[in-house]
């Protein structure tokens, strides 16, 4: 006999609760693969997550992840955007086409890892760089909005009910409550 | 991907109708607000109604279109926007570089 669909939503939230999933990207693959949170999709489709609770968490989400392939593992510097390379292009442009393709920092990895715990969706996201000291002040766009840099961080810190940086800026685990005490 | 362009007059009109957080789609909007300059104009509105989401790549794409155009006396302009998008520009004081066109 097959199960019955839950109905209400606390029986929704119950049949999700420890639901968790984890990946691997390669750096040298990351501009191949398309980027996805199915754990938070199966959020929106049981109703724990609204539409645009999850565009918040998704852009916090891609943002981490971007950050952790960037300046965690190809190790560049945002300041890097404002400065000519020697293509035409900005050095930053220039030194991440090298660089993806380029060891050590092509075979390093980012690990992602979600779980909603019933409560909560946690997101921890570790890349494989040297680390880094995070910017406590926000970045330089609450000072200057048109600043080159610095606006990423200020959306996850905004999305997220809290943003951690462990093991020297290695790894980042942030949180976002979806279930109301 | 590539965004449709319009000109009304001296003023040039990109349709946004992709979420601004990819590469493809940030590189669209370079080219877009390139073309628009390269025909002479110095005033370019942004129509962002279509799009659901933007990160910070989208919106370092959509500042580079405001730099361009100021540094040569021109300015950019958005229509009116939205949800997320609204929300994104005001939390990075956006709104404040980027006036809004009225009708």
């Amino acid at each position: 006999m097959a199960a019955e669909e839950p109905t209400t939503e606390s029986e929704k939230i119950g049949q999700l609760k420890g639901a968790s999933q984890e990946f691997l990207i390669r750096s040298q693959d990351f501009q191949r693969v398309t980027l996805t949170f199915e754990l938070l999709d199966r959020l929106e489709d049981a109703g724990v997550v609204s539409q645009e609770e999850k565009k918040r968490i998704w852009v916090a989400f891609n943002e981490a992840v971007t950050n952790a392939h960037e300046h965690g593992n190809l190790e560049l510097l945002s300041t890097w955007r404002d400065e000519p390379g020697e293509n035409g292009s900005d050095r930053f442009s220039e030194a991440k086409a090298l660089r993806k393709d380029l060891p050590p920092f092509a075979d390093r990895r980012i690990w992602i890892f979600g779980e909603f715990d019933g409560e909560s969706l946690i997101v921890k996201i570790r890349d494989e760089g040297p680390g880094f000291v995070p910017d406590s002040s926000g970045g330089g766009t609450r000072k200057d909005p048109a600043a080159s840099h610095g606006r990423g961080l200020r959306l996850i810190r905004h999305f997220m009910d809290s943003v951690e940086f462990q093991d020297g800026g290695r790894m980042l685990e942030m949180r976002k409550r979806l279930v109301s005490e | 991907m590539e965004f449709l362009t319009e000109t009304l007059g001296d003023k040039g009109v990109i349709i946004v109708d992709a979420d601004l957080d990819t590469e493809a789609a940030g590189e669209a909007l370079k080219s877009a607000c390139n073309s628009l300059r390269e025909r002479g104009k110095r005033t370019v509105v942004l129509d962002l109604s279509k799009v659901q989401i933007i990160n910070s790549y989208g919106i370092g794409k959509v500042l580079t279109c405001y730099k361009q155009l100021k540094a040569e006396g021109g300015i950019l302009y958005v229509r009116p926007l939205e949800g997320f998008v609204k929300e994104t520009f005001e939390l990075l004081m956006l709104d404040k570089l980027i006036p809004t066109e009225r009708a």
